[in-house]
């Protein structure tokens, strides 16, 4: 297995508050990557850093071999670096197929090629038959999905799942979590920011967590159960083992 | 598939019969009558026109009389000083408007919704003032709030584009209104009116789906500042004189953005149906109310504000229900008596 992103001393400071200080994290080829972390740890902002919406204040972001520390999103998707938003952003006035086909036209500019990646990005997120039905219409689980149909549109090397399964009920947990799989089989590696812990332990490979910023552990998912650091930031300190 | 190219043929038929009705119409009608038409496909071009920028991209301008004066005022100078074809002028004009668009987006697109509508205003109020206190910029005369009156020519001339007989004007403007339609037409259904439709609906989540939203929105601007000066000459030949106070007013501006949203922003017919309605209702009560002053106003201020209560997506989605539900009916009344 090798690299494909790598985050080195990043950091983002918004005046005194170190939001993001000094983290390094190694995503492999093919793997499912989970982000975690209590509230405000500033996972979203680590995401919004990678991405390209916010300048790092110093630190180096690579992705595929490629230096992109502060490269504008619409670069990073084109070579291969899409995410999603944890507080959905459908283009509400479209269609969810036009949805879809906008994160298609990435390497084509036919609107047929265009659409029959929109509709295969449709199937594997399981919401081909909302094709015609408009964005704004779908419930939360949808558009969620709508999200990553979106991003999977682009044919995308790494994908970034901000909170896909947030505010979701245990069924639609475990079609997420399908659908996630689904995604890392087709190739494509995942890091993906999650709250809940039965889906983040059972399905990814490897866990970052970060508390205030700060990177305090990084393993399989048995071995973080197990960080005394982790469950201290958890539950708190009197749990620590 | 059948029933999409179905439809695409009907919709053909449709506007040819439209285009068939026009040209008949304007065989029979006198010059007033020709007038309001000609005024109406001007205005529904011009909204077409502004429907790229504002309508597809979503970037509210309040300020696309700057297009429409470069334009005529180009198209003006060139022929009234040096003597070169209205045509020319015309395209000289679009392109100088398609620069000047360019340079206000390229800061302003920086400015978000409101912010950005609100800088569109104040430049045009700016080119405004400018021009109504500039007598001669370098050799060329710009006769500030004067204006300048283009020489009438006898007959009809193309060359000159000036017609004494009205119903050339209708061609021109019609042969115009077709070309910014298939335009408009061809942006909505091809990448770029996707991309722009992301744009509007949600900037943010459209540039991680790899959509470069500047440079696309200069790209509609661009479009949207060529076609309003194309227009622009077209209106100061209709007029044959060139006035600040007319050109680069405020209102005008207004109505262009009045027009197309009761029609239906961001749909490619919206601002010609738009067109149809505001000024066929305000040529209407400018004639009939001429006594009473201000009243003309008042029924287009009763109307704005209707339209925008009940149908803020305008009229062309409504009518498009409505023939939708009419020929469905129809098709199961077809099917029963079968």
């Amino acid at each position: 297995m090798s690299e494909i992103l790598k985050i080195e001393h990043l950091s983002k400071h918004f005046g005194g508050l170190k939001a993001v200080n000094d983290v390094n994290m190694t995503v492999q080829k093919g793997e499912i990557h989970a982000l975690i972390g209590p509230n405000g740890a500033g996972k979203t902002t680590l995401f919004n850093l990678v991405s390209g919406f916010l300048t790092p204040t110093s630190g180096h972001v690579t992705f595929d071999g490629h230096d992109v520390t502060g490269a504008k999103p619409y670069h990073l998707c084109s070579k291969g670096l899409v995410r999603t938003y944890q507080i959905v952003q459908p283009f509400r006035g479209m269609s969810t197929l036009d949805n879809v086909m906008v994160g298609g036209f990435t390497h084509t500019n036919k609107v047929s090629v265009a659409r029959e990646k929109a509709l295969r990005a449709l199937k594997i997120t399981k919401l081909e038959n909302k094709a015609d039905v408009q964005a704004r219409s779908l419930n939360l689980c949808e558009q969620k999905r709508l999200e990553v149909a979106r991003a999977l549109a682009t044919e995308p090397k790494l994908i970034m799942l901000d909170e896909v399964m947030a505010g979701l009920n245990p069924t639609e947990v475990t079609e997420v979590m399908d659908i996630v799989t689904g995604i890392k089989e087709l190739g494509i590696t995942v890091v993906i920011i999650e709250h809940i812990m039965q889906a983040v332990m059972s399905i990814s490979d490897n866990i970052t967590v970060i508390s205030f910023g700060e990177k305090i552990a990084e393993g399989k998912p048995d071995e973080i159960a197990r960080n005394e650091d982790v469950i201290a930031v958890y539950l708190g300190s009197d749990y620590a083992i | 598939m059948n029933t999409s190219k179905k439809s695409t043929i009907v919709r053909l038929a449709a506007l040819a019969a439209a285009l068939a009705f026009v040209l008949v119409l304007a065989e029979c009608l006198n010059s007033y009558y020709l007038q309001i038409i000609i005024y109406i496909f001007m205005f529904a071009y011009f909204a077409s026109a502004w429907n790229i920028l504002s309508g597809f991209a979503g970037q509210f301008s309040l300020g696309h009389a700057i297009f429409i004066g470069i334009g005529a005022y180009t198209s003006t100078i060139l022929y009234v000083q040096y003597g070169i074809s209205p045509w020319i002028g015309m395209l000289a004009g679009g392109l100088l408007a398609a620069l000047v668009g360019v340079i206000i987006g390229f800061p302003c697109f920086k400015l978000k919704s409101t912010y950005f509508t609100l800088t569109t205003i104040a430049l045009a109020n700016i080119l405004l003032l400018l021009v109504q206190n500039t007598r001669k910029l370098g050799s060329i005369k710009i006769n500030g709030a004067r204006g300048i009156q283009i020489p009438a020519v006898s007959g009809n001339s193309l060359a000159a584009m000036q017609f004494v007989d009205k119903k050339y004007y209708l061609y021109v403007i019609l042969g115009m209104l077709i070309v910014v339609l298939a335009v408009c037409q061809w942006i909505k259904s091809s990448k770029m009116g996707y991309q722009l439709a992301a744009v509007a609906n949600n900037q943010d989540a459209a540039e991680s789906l790899c959509v470069n939203s500047r440079a696309l929105k200069l790209k509609a601007m661009a479009i949207s500042a060529f076609f309003c000066a194309a227009g622009g000459t077209f209106y100061a030949q209709v007029i044959l004189f060139c006035n600040p106070a007319r050109l680069f007013a405020e209102s005008l501006s207004d109505k262009l953005a009045i027009v197309a949203m009761l029609g239906g922003k961001a749909t490619v017919f919206g601002p010609t149906v738009g067109a149809v309605i505001v000024e066929s209702i305000s040529q209407f009560a400018s004639a009939r109310f001429a006594g009473t002053q201000g009243l003309n106003l008042a029924i287009y201020g009763i109307m704005l504000i209707v339209c925008i209560r009940f149908f803020p997506d305008g009229i062309l989605p409504i009518l498009q229900k409505l023939v939708r539900r009419l020929v469905a009916r129809l098709r199961s009344k077809g099917e029963t008596t079968k």
